[in-house]
């Protein structure tokens, strides 16, 4: 379907009159509004929260919407534990802009490396300013590359890949486990919350699971190493893994690790856990801690900690109002750092960003999540919640998840919920 | 008037209506309305749309679309989500998470909504 675009009446009918209130309201010195031209929003990365925001913001007109992304492309970490297992094919993961820019959102490929919060201004790597009148950060993670001895970003590209942002990282694990032998070991080390989408470690166990069941490697082994002594929806994962995968999948605890990860040896294939013990796997995937990516941590924008705090009604930064920041680098509350938050936050965000900008209506701040995992081909289980904007944070309202107990035909409805959600999400974010 | 007697007075009105609000200048729906609850809003209706698209923009078999259909078919399910009648995780939650009126607004957008091919 096209997406539901709110009729451009109700920027025409109400927004015009109140232009003058509305940058008012947002409280500076629009240099854009001053000279009589678009309020202009700059969007930082191009990711579900990012992308989103540049579409439902520039929906209605009004506003010059200008998206930056390192790449000339996002590959959705969604979906592809499905390539990893076989199921999804690797192009299907890469969405390009086209449609973003045919839907009159300006494309920018370049890193932004800098933050100028006086000027208004973000600065990329080669030194381009880009002046804003707001500005959206959604940067995604970065990986806390101090917190483990031995593991570095040249060992992730070549050896021991985390296959935790889409992309070379996914194939290489991808080839990793097509070459392993029958009666050899996967490792899979998982770290402590908070982490980017908490049960995708353990769907991405199953699916490997699932890649050396249907290939014949019955004998392999899967050592699920945790940094957590519990998991998003375990009981259903524990239920799968021994009706589908009997003897495969061995979960490894917070007891036996220590809860968490000292050092790694790539030569010697080890991973050290905080408990001393040791543990090895002729493939490892190694999900190293993280925190909010670097562009939502310049300028003070994370203050002290690892994630950038939000206000839950707006999504702007706690530290500057003419700052929005979303999706995984926020420190929002209690949803969970998936792709499904991300673009829900920033309808949300952009709603009330056109409100205050440009004086177009503005509504009650609305955020939903549903995690799918698929366990085994026709066996899908989900977990979700809505949530509301709390006084302090964004707070759940009313959870769900799947029962232990439910029939066949009820999780193949979910497996074709998953499916249909993906491609659903996809045409909602990137068009 | 009960829950049920105002889902049918609601199919019944729509059903003269044709079920699909003109979309350019939506009309305030009449009969059915209890006296408490006002006439729908599709512009809100369409704010609220925005999360629906997140899982029925596909067209596919796993999520049905929702454009076109008559008000009165999307309001009666969304009142049946809440209550439970109708049972589905998202669904539930979703229409609890609305209220009556908002699930008016929602229903009025999706019915004024041309029909996917
Ligand atoms: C294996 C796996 C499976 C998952 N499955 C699901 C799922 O099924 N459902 C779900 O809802 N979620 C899932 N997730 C979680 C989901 O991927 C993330 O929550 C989501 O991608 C977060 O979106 P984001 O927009 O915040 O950041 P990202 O998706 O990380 O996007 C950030 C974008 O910003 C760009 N960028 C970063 N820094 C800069 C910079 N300085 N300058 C310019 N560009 C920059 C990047 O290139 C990237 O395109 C999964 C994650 C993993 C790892």
């Amino acid at each position: 379907m096209s997406s539901p675009l709110r009729p451009a009446s109700a920027l025409t009918r109400r927004g015009f009159g109140k232009l003058t209130l509305g940058a008012a309201a947002f409280g500076l010195a629009t240099p854009s509004l001053a000279q009589g031209a678009a309020p202009r929003l700059v969007v930082v990365g191009a990711g579900p929260g990012g992308a989103t925001l540049a579409r439902y913001a520039a929906q209605g007109g009004g506003l010059s919407v200008t998206l930056i992304d390192e790449n000339p492309h996002h590959i959705t970490c969604p979906f592809s534990n499905y390539y990893l297992g076989g199921l999804y094919p690797f192009e299907d993961l890469v969405q390009g802009f086209d449609k973003l820019k045919a839907a009159g959102i300006e494309i920018v490929q370049g890193r932004a490396a800098d933050l100028d919060r006086e000027g208004k201004a973000v600065i990329l790597a080669d030194g381009t300013r880009v002046p804003y009148d707001a500005l959206a950060l959604a940067p995604g993670i970065d990986f806390k590359w101090d917190a483990v001895e031995g593991y570095t970003p040249e060992i992730a590209e070549t050896l021991i890949p985390h296959a935790y942002k889409a992309g070379p990282q996914t194939q290489l694990l991808r080839a990793q486990l097509d070459a392993l032998e029958d009666g050899g070991t996967v490792v899979v080390a998982v770290p402590g919350n908070p982490y980017r989408c908490p049960p995708g470690p353990y769907e991405r166990v199953s699916l490997i699971a699932h890649l050396l069941k249907s290939t014949g490697r019955t004998r392999a082994k899967i050592l699920l190493l945790d940094a957590k002594s519990s998991f998003s929806k375990q009981a259903l994962f524990e239920q799968g893994w021994t009706r589908h995968y009997p003897g495969m999948i061995e979960w490894v605890p917070a007891e036996f690790t220590g809860g968490g990860f000292a050092s790694l040896d790539a030569g010697a294939r080890t991973v050290t856990g905080l408990s001393g013990e040791v543990f090895h796997g002729d493939v490892i995937n190694f999900i190293p801690p993280q925190k909010a990516g670097a562009a939502a941590r310049l300028a003070g924008l994370a203050g002290e900690g690892d994630w950038a705090p939000v206000l839950p009604e707006t999504l702007q930064s706690a530290h500057d109002p003419d700052i929005l920041i979303l999706g995984d680098a926020a420190a929002q509350g209690d949803m969970p750092k998936s792709a499904f938050s991300a673009n829900s936050q920033a309808k949300s965000a952009a709603a009330a960003l056109r409100a205050r900008l440009l004086g177009a209506r503005a509504f009650p701040a609305r955020y939903l999540n549903t995690c799918w995992s698929l366990i085994e081909v026709g066996d899908a289980v989900k977990i979700g919640a809505t949530y509301k904007a709390g006084a302090e944070k964004i707070e759940t309202a009313e959870p769900f998840i799947s029962e232990t107990g439910e029939s066949a035909e009820t999780r193949k409805a979910t497996e074709a919920e998953a499916y249909a959600w993906y491609e659903s999400f996809v045409r909602d974010v990137w068009g | 008037m009960t829950p049920a007697a105002f889902l049918i007075a609601a199919a019944f009105a729509a059903l003269l209506r044709g079920g699909v609000f003109p979309q350019a200048a939506p009309e305030p729906l009449q009969a059915p309305a209890p006296a408490a609850e006002a006439a729908p809003d599709p512009e809100y209706g369409a704010w609220l749309a925005e999360a629906c698209a997140a899982c029925h923009g596909g067209a596919t078999p796993g999520v049905p679309a929702l454009e076109g259909r008559s008000f009165a078919e999307l309001r009666a399910a969304l009142e049946a989500y809440a209550s439970g009648a109708r049972t589905h995780d998202q669904m539930g939650v979703v229409a609890r998470s609305l209220t009556p009126e908002e699930r008016g607004h929602v229903a009025a957008w999706f019915a004024g909504r041309p029909a996917e091919p």
